[in-house]
């Protein structure tokens, strides 16, 4: 389980830094960014874990987008559209997921 | 019309779904996204865990189990994922079960371990025997020669008059020990990859012949009692979510002290 976790987490980190960064969040707001990933996928990760099945997935994934985007929203300095960047960013680390779990 | 709704109906309803070659698949979301990577096969295994017990899991990439299962107990399965973990289903009907790794697992004896063993000695069907058809009324089909075991005692006599010649029928015979000659039906009434005893055709008592297929297979014991299924998350994982999920939601407010204020 700490396996699935912790590789889970550092491939969400990777995926969504990088469109955080590609969006144009720099230092605090790129660091906010880290910091709303940990609180959300460890738990999103864990709760799957337990419940499985789509339709629990997609509850899951709708909460992570709204929580991270109230979190862009709240404390990020001047983000633009951070409702969009959330939902983008979890669009595209859920796609890879996905991609990767087929592969596997 | 009707018909065929009603069929889509009792499928919807059973929580199957079926291929245009009317093959039951399971209704499970691992199966759906690889579909392409498992194969059929319809076979029975038995559970023989080295802790005396199988578990049964939510999919074979999951550690969350379903169910726990005693050595000994038969589990059938028709989905085989990469060669190496099989679909469960149900006794008496196509919902899943779990996933089990086939390496657990014994398959119960039948015609595909009868043809490992005996493969090389299949020989063609002669045609003498169809006078054996001639006059009988049903056909017994056996899942192997030698099991003991009936697949159906009742099959009508006429499929192998009227539907198709013996010839036909039997696409490979065996000889047995003690001089019977056997042919293999893929497929009779439904039933498939059975066998007949060609040189006695609807006699219900030939005995089980051990030797046939000598028992090999190192049996573990059950485990009594079978441990409880487990959620696959351990105690540790839950409590390092917790404590990382609290600390950051902890740090986000004073890190971030900078973020926009209302009305900003």
């Amino acid at each position: 389980m700490l396996g699935i976790l912790s590789a889970s987490l550092a491939l969400t980190l990777l995926l969504e830094t990088t469109a955080a960064a590609l969006w144009g969040l720099r230092r605090q707001n790129l660091l906010l960014g880290v910091m709303v990933n940990l609180l959300t996928n460890p738990a999103a990760v864990l709760l799957h874990q337990l419940f499985p099945g789509w339709g629990v997935t997609l509850v899951l994934e709708g909460a992570v987008v709204v929580i991270e985007g109230a979190y862009y929203a709240k404390y990020g300095l001047r983000i633009r559209h951070p409702w969009l960047l959330s939902l983008s960013a979890n669009a595209l680390s859920f796609g890879v997921g996905v991609v990767i779990n087929r592969l596997l | 019309m009707k018909r065929a709704y009603a069929l889509l109906l009792t499928l919807l309803l059973l929580g199957t779904t079926a291929t245009a070659d009317v093959l039951i698949e399971p209704s499970d979301d691992f199966y759906r996204t690889h579909a392409e990577e498992c194969e059929y096969l319809d076979r029975s295994y038995t559970a023989n865990g080295k802790e005396g017990y199988v578990a049964l899991y939510q999919s074979p990439k999951s550690s969350r189990q379903r169910e726990t299962v005693g050595n000994g107990a038969v589990l059938r399965g028709r989905w085989i994922y990469r060669g190496t973990w099989l679909a469960v289903e149900e006794e008496d009907s196509e919902e899943l079960r779990g996933w089990v790794e086939l390496s657990e697992c014994v398959p119960v004896a039948d015609y595909l371990s009868f043809e490992e063993v005996h493969g090389g000695e299949f020989v063609p069907y002669d045609r003498a025997l169809d006078t054996n058809f001639a006059d009988i009324e049903n056909v017994v089909l056996w899942t192997y020669p030698g099991s003991g075991k009936i697949a159906w005692a009742e099959a009508d006599a006429r499929w192998f008059r009227e539907n198709v010649t013996p010839a036909e029928a039997f696409s490979q015979c065996w000889e047995d020990g003690e001089g019977r000659l056997w042919g293999f039906v893929n497929y009779c009434y439904g039933w498939r990859n059975t066998w007949v005893c060609l040189s006695d055709p609807d006699n219900t008592d030939l005995a089980a012949d051990p030797e046939v297929l000598p028992e090999k297979t190192v049996y573990y014991p059950a485990a009594a009692p079978v441990p409880a299924p487990s959620s696959g998350v351990s105690g540790l994982a839950a409590v390092l979510v917790v404590l990382v999920v609290a600390g950051t939601a902890v740090l986000i407010p004073v890190v971030c002290r900078g973020g926009r204020r209302p009305g900003e």
